[in-house]
């Protein structure tokens, strides 16, 4: 039984209109690199679980395991640019406090240093041995300006 | 001699800076001047996938410090290329969301105006492929790789405009300048799979196995990638792989900024290969014999 959820499906179509395009021929899974090593993850079957608001889409983790590589946007004959898609729904979950863990930490990372790995004094003795100078924080910087649309 | 902003990215600046020093030694040497700033995190895909508005912020703010020194990025990072172009293009084609951007560089000062450019620096070197030719003097003649551009140097190819997403050929080319044989193989187009490592060891790891038995069976004696997630898939993850599922062959990895330095005259040593983790002592042995030979030649 698939549970809709009106609230998601108007969230997820408000600004993917053009994920009503989607003829589900399949293109977006057949040119998947995920997909070819791991069939639970299949974008023809997250878009229209989207399309519908499928609640099952709030629960799955399986599109972060999306690889971010844009192939299913280049090829999509509809325009329907499913990478897009799952970046609005895992957008949409993260505002939901529905991420996981490991996404939150590095989005906080970032944020708190300004780089998106940890900056130890292991890395710094590194670059300082090849003649490269040290990183700083720029996290007091960034935490001025960075915040979801209309945090301010 | 033109100057540049030097993007090198958070993988470069804090996993493998041997490839930030490659790319400073070698590149001036290309007539590429490099100039460093505050730059952040540009951000990346990851960052993008939980908060979009703050990835766009964070990346106008990186391209409006290279706006106000009036130069344009030169980035070490196909990762980081596709974000700040395609942060660029939205940021221009978009008065609303420019403004409301805006007021959020405000309060540190900068401003977003739409007046730089950001590349990945094999863009910059194939639009001046005389000057590489020039700069040759080792070719590395017989050397057998197997090119790997990877994904965002190529997509959305609306935004990137370098090369063709399906056959590309760039890469190819500017390692046949140096002198290298290419060795075309079957899942040359295949992802590294790098973003999978962390979450899905299991899946990363077939990913890998399968790209360097393709290019392992096909001759090639290492790989050449212009992408730092790349290298540490190919390289440091390939061993992990390796050791999982328990394949015989291994193929060392070159960024294609230490391949320039070999050709240049640089030895291995200078050009950073000893900080990556696969070896092939019969590729290097190769390699020293093509400065012998070509020292004997003069």
């Amino acid at each position: 039984m698939i549970s809709i959820n009106t609230d998601l499906r108007r969230k997820i179509l408000e600004n993917n209109e053009d994920i009503k395009k989607c003829y589900q021929c399949s293109t977006c899974s057949a040119s998947c690199p995920v997909l070819k090593y791991d069939p639970d993850f299949n974008p023809r079957i997250l878009i229209i679980k989207a399309l519908y608001g499928s609640e099952d889409t709030l629960k799955s983790k399986e599109f972060w395991k999306c690889l971010s590589c844009d192939r299913c946007n280049e090829r999509c004959p509809q325009g329907v640019n499913p990478y897009n898609v799952l970046l609005k729904l895992k957008n949409f979950l993260f505002s939901q406090n529905l991420a996981p863990k490991e996404r939150i930490d590095a989005r906080e990372l970032i944020i708190t240093s300004g780089f998106s790995y940890p900056i130890s004094s292991a890395v710094n003795r590194k670059r300082e041995s090849i003649e490269l100078e040290a990183l700083e924080s720029i996290g007091e910087e960034l935490k001025k300006i960075v915040g979801t649309e209309g945090a301010e | 001699m033109k100057q540049y902003a030097l993007f090198a990215g958070c993988t470069i600046k804090a996993a493998l800076p041997h490839i930030e020093m490659v790319a400073r030694k070698v590149l001036p040497l290309l007539d590429i001047e490099l100039k460093e700033l505050a730059f952040a995190c540009c951000p990346n895909a990851d960052f993008r996938s939980t908060d979009e508005y703050s990835w766009l912020v964070v990346a106008a703010r990186n391209l409006a410090l290279a706006e106000k020194e009036g130069l344009e990025i030169l980035s070490l990072c196909p990762g980081c290329t596709q974000t700040l172009k395609e942060a660029n293009m939205i940021l221009k084609d978009d008065d609303s969301l420019r403004a409301r951007i805006n007021k959020r560089l405000e309060k540190i000062g900068l401003i977003f105006k739409g007046t730089t450019e950001a590349n990945h620096h094999l863009v910059i070197l194939h639009q001046q492929i005389d000057i590489l030719l020039q700069r040759v003097t080792i070719p590395l003649y017989g050397i057998k790789l197997a090119v790997h551009t990877g994904c965002h140097l190529l997509m959305p190819s609306r935004i990137m405009q370098f090369d063709s997403s399906e056959q590309p050929k760039k890469l190819e080319e500017l390692v046949k300048m140096l002198g290298g044989t290419i060795i075309d193989y079957p899942e040359k187009t295949l992802c590294c799979g790098f973003g999978l490592f962390g979450s899905h060891k299991g899946t990363a790891s077939r990913i890998i196995r399968d790209k360097v038995e393709s290019a392992f069976l096909a001759g090639a004696e290492a790989f050449v990638v212009p992408c730092p997630s790349c290298f540490q898939q190919l390289d440091r993850n390939q061993l992990v792989a390796k050791r999982e599922l328990k394949f015989e062959y291994q193929l060392p990895v070159f960024y294609y900024l230490q391949l320039v330095g070999l050709a240049m005259g640089f030895d291995l040593d200078e050009v950073g290969y000893y900080h990556g983790r696969v070896r092939s002592p019969e590729l290097e042995e190769k390699i020293k014999s093509l400065v012998k030979k070509a020292v004997v030649n003069i």
